[in-house]
């Protein structure tokens, strides 16, 4: 070939094909796509699944139900900062954050989660972090499992929880203390098991970034139904 | 959109597709793009580096 | 016009006929890449140094999580991280500079003027690396994979690309050839794709973040496309180029080499939704990316059956260069992990090789096994052309081929062993709906893995020390009078009469 627009214009149009189909139509198709309440209702509240068409035979793709809460929900001040401690540290190359359907892998037998991840799961998300790897275990449904002690002694170092782990230690997240003489104990000071105590007269507070990364561990939560996601039996 | 209008434009599309490769080889053709194809491979031989000689050899083992 | 010294119009302006004397002979532009491409070069090998220790850090890492565990900048996402862009922005991306505009510019036959630009550019490339790792590394990370260099290193990198690129483009517009081989395809289609991916990208990720999963499809569509649409074509075109080259072979079927461009250049750009097998993605993209991933199947047969019948009945004197060593071993890998990409895109095996060191494998040995390993062997080609020079050492040269070709095939069949079986274990449930393994007998199998994976990094290790003391001592070793004034493999019998 010895034309040069030719060739150009091939070479510009290949990729223009999958920009249009994976970045363009999938923009426009999940752009729509808000929180929702378990049910959806048509124009007289009856639940319906799926499309349906309204008198005029136009197309129509449901509203909420009047009365009910729609999920997902906005994250707190707290949480939101704590994804951003989530990002710096790289979380995501070791953890999903994704439930895959009953009967494609074993995330629910797992307990990762009551019911398949969806679109809508992720769409008031800034930081969409599906992950690609699993070193450790899916986080999607993390806020369910453990309390915030538990997290704080995890992010401290994996290992007083689970003796056999390599998650990486947090414990720049964290602050020696001496306990105050005048206002003893601090309230938020993490208590640690067995060999891990400090040593006597210390304690052990957690920063601000490690507050807000364990907020934002406990609203990782899709305990919620969806119009096209109900719980597994 | 029902399936059958799915189906309606993924035929349209798939035709156009088929035609427009379809063109593009006619063209090809028609403006001698297949001629002397093979002829191609080589330009990258000069009178530096000819063809039929190695050009690359492991330092002091030529 | 004077061809002495052209102003920057004249390098930018058509001339009006082909002269003959624009054409330039490969010595010439080998001489006008001389200080760019050095550069390249050794920018591309010091970010190869850099990006093995980040590696080894990681490594280490892996079995012993409380390594450096309490320097927040030394945690493992970011080291991780380091890493990844040290490898790809630092040396993949210096590399398939340095040996793809040089492989331009000699078939384009154009001299490289004004390589003052092109150093601003390069320059510039590096500084902005240098700024995301240690961004990265601060705590600026963009948790989004291959995209993690901070925001304010973007657009440095962006102009700078564009500084770089338009050399490509402007050889081969004034090219002084008639034909325009398959290597020029390659690299010109390389050229303009990065930039698109990137600023797409860029935009819809870390500009004006998409909303939902889009992020995640935009996210994959550019990961897999550095690979598939920058990495592979400047990979491929040096192949291309050099196989024949150094063999003294034209291609086999340059009919094949054009079929190959095309279906790559169609298909591959689909691929990369197929990590999202599985996940929380419109099923019909996910299906479109399967097939895509398939279809990969034939360019990458047309480009084995190509390279094998070029090389078949040389193989002998193939293996005394060290180009053809490194250039055949990257070629073989090149089918083979595609071939291994191309079923993994399969549901069903998919869900046995996703969220597993499966992937790391593979992405190692697309990363390196393939696209690295013909770069150094473009680099081998290519230096001491460039400096009129000839290697220090063939024992350097021998074993960092050994190192590196033995170290990173144990590290792709361990991460991939380990990777399958671990899959395995995860999805297994028995009869009564629980799973036959917990989560912790899985993070205690892969330990002894993990040991063997360090043992093949330090073997790659090696191999690239090796290769940094043969530049280093090329590069500044005393001109001294025993010294050929050319390379020995530059002389030919033939050759000095008409030198
Ligand atoms: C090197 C990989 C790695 C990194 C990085 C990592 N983790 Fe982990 N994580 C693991 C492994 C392995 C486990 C399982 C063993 C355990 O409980 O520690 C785990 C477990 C967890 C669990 C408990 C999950 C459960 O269901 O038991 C939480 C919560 C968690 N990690 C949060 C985090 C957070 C938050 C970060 C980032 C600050 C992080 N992890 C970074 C590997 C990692």
């Amino acid at each position: 070939m010895r034309s040069l627009p030719l060739l150009f214009l091939g070479i510009f149009f290949t990729l223009a094909f999958s920009w249009t189909g994976i970045v363009l139509v999938s923009n426009v198709q999940l752009r729509d796509l808000d929180p929702a309440t378990s049910t959806l209702v048509n124009d007289v509240q009856e639940p319906i699944s799926g499309v349906t068409y309204d008198k005029n035979g136009a197309e129509m793709m449901g509203n909420n139900m009047s009365g009910d809460v729609v999920h997902p929900q906005v994250k707190s001040g707290s949480a939101l900062r704590g994804q951003e401690v989530y990002e710096q540290m790289g979380c995501l190359y070791c953890h999903s954050q994704q439930v895959r359907r009953a009967g494609y892998g074993s995330d629910i037998a797992r307990g990762w989660g009551q019911r398949q991840s969806v679109a809508r799961d992720y769409v008031l998300e800034d930081r969409v972090m599906l992950g690609t790897m699993r070193t450790g275990p899916d986080l999607a449904n993390v806020g369910l499992r453990y309390d915030a002690n538990w997290q704080f002694q995890h992010l401290y170092n994996p290992k007083i929880t689970s003796p056999y782990s390599i998650m990486p230690p947090y414990g720049f997240l964290f602050e020696k203390q001496k306990i105050s003489d005048v206002t003893g104990p601090s309230d938020d000071a993490i208590t640690l098991p067995g060999d891990w105590a400090l040593d006597e007269g210390y304690e052990l507070v957690p920063t601000q970034r490690a507050r807000d990364l364990v907020a934002y561990l406990l609203s990782l939560r899709q305990d919620y139904e969806l119009p096209e996601a109900k719980f597994e039996q | 959109m029902t399936l059958l209008e799915y189906l309606g434009v993924a035929v349209i599309f798939a035709t156009l597709f088929f035609f427009g490769g379809a063109f593009a080889l006619y063209w090809a053709k028609k403006n001698n793009q297949f001629n002397n194809l093979e002829e191609g491979s080589r330009v990258i031989f000069d009178e530096e580096e000819p063809e039929g000689q190695q050009t690359d050899f492991f330092p002091g083992e030529r | 016009m004077s061809s002495q010294s052209p102003t920057l119009l004249d390098s930018l302006s058509p001339t009006a006929e082909r002269q003959e004397a624009l054409r330039a002979r490969l010595s010439e532009v080998d001489r006008s890449m001389r200080t760019p491409g050095t550069f390249f070069v050794v920018a591309a090998v010091l970010w190869l140094m850099v990006g093995t220790l980040f590696a080894l850090l990681t490594a280490i890492k892996f079995t012993n999580p409380s390594f450096l565990g309490h320097t927040e900048i030394f945690t493992f996402g970011r080291v991780r991280s380091a890493h990844l862009n040290s490898v790809i922005y630092g040396w993949a991306t210096n590399a398939g500079f340095a040996v793809g505009l040089w492989i331009m510019a000699r078939l384009c036959r154009t001299r490289v003027r004004h390589t003052r630009i092109l150093m601003a550019g390069a320059v510039f490339w590096n500084l902005g690396v240098i700024g995301g790792i240690i961004g990265i590394l601060k705590g600026d990370m963009v948790a989004v994979e291959w995209l993690e260099m901070p925001g304010y290193v973007t657009p440095l990198l962006a102009i700078s690309f564009a500084l770089i690129g338009v050399w490509a483009i402007i050889a081969f517009r004034w090219r002084q050839t008639d034909h325009v081989y398959v290597s020029q395809w390659y690299i010109l289609a390389a050229f303009f794709w990065l930039p698109w991916l990137y600023t797409t990208a860029q935009i819809l990720l870390v500009f004006e973040p998409a909303k939902g999963v889009v992020q995640s499809l935009t996210n994959w569509w550019f990961a897999h496309n550095v690979l598939g649409l920058w990495l592979t074509p400047l990979g491929l075109g040096t192949a291309y180029y050099l196989i024949p080259k150094v063999l003294g072979r034209p291609i086999y079927s340059y009919y094949l080499s054009v079929y190959g461009f095309w279906t790559l250049a169609l298909f591959y750009n689909w691929a990369g939704v197929h990590h999202l097998i599985g996940g929380p993605v419109p099923a019909w993209v996910i299906s479109a990316g399967t097939v895509a991933s398939v279809m990969m199947v034939i360019p990458v047969v047309v480009v084995a059956v190509n390279h094998h019948m070029t090389v078949v009945g040389l193989h002998r004197q193939g293996w005394r260069s060290p180009t053809i060593r490194f250039i055949v071993f990257g070629a073989i890998n090149y089918t083979i992990v595609s071939l291994i990409g191309s079923a993994m895109a399969l549901r069903d095996v998919n869900l046995s090789t996703h969220f597993t060191d499966f992937t790391v494998g593979h992405a190692h040995h697309g990363l390196y096994a393939f696209y690295t390993m013909i770069m150094f062997g473009g680099m081998y080609y290519m230096l001491p052309r460039l400096l009129n020079r000839e290697w220090p050492s063939a024992f350097l040269i021998k074993t960092h081929f050994w190192m590196t070709a033995l170290g990173i095939l144990l590290m792709v069949n361990v991460l991939q062993i380990c990777g399958w079986i671990v899959g395995e274990m995860m999805n297994q449930v028995t009869q009564d709906g629980t799973v036959a393994y917990t989560f912790q007998q899985i993070v205690e199998f892969r330990v002894p893995w993990h040991w063997l994976r360090s043992v093949s990094g330090f073997m790659i290790t090696i191999g690239h020390f090796a290769f940094f003391i043969n530049v280093v001592w090329m590069l500044f070793r005393p001109s001294k009078a025993d010294q050929p004034s050319q390379p020995t493999l530059l002389t030919r019998p033939t050759a000095e009469a008409n030198a």
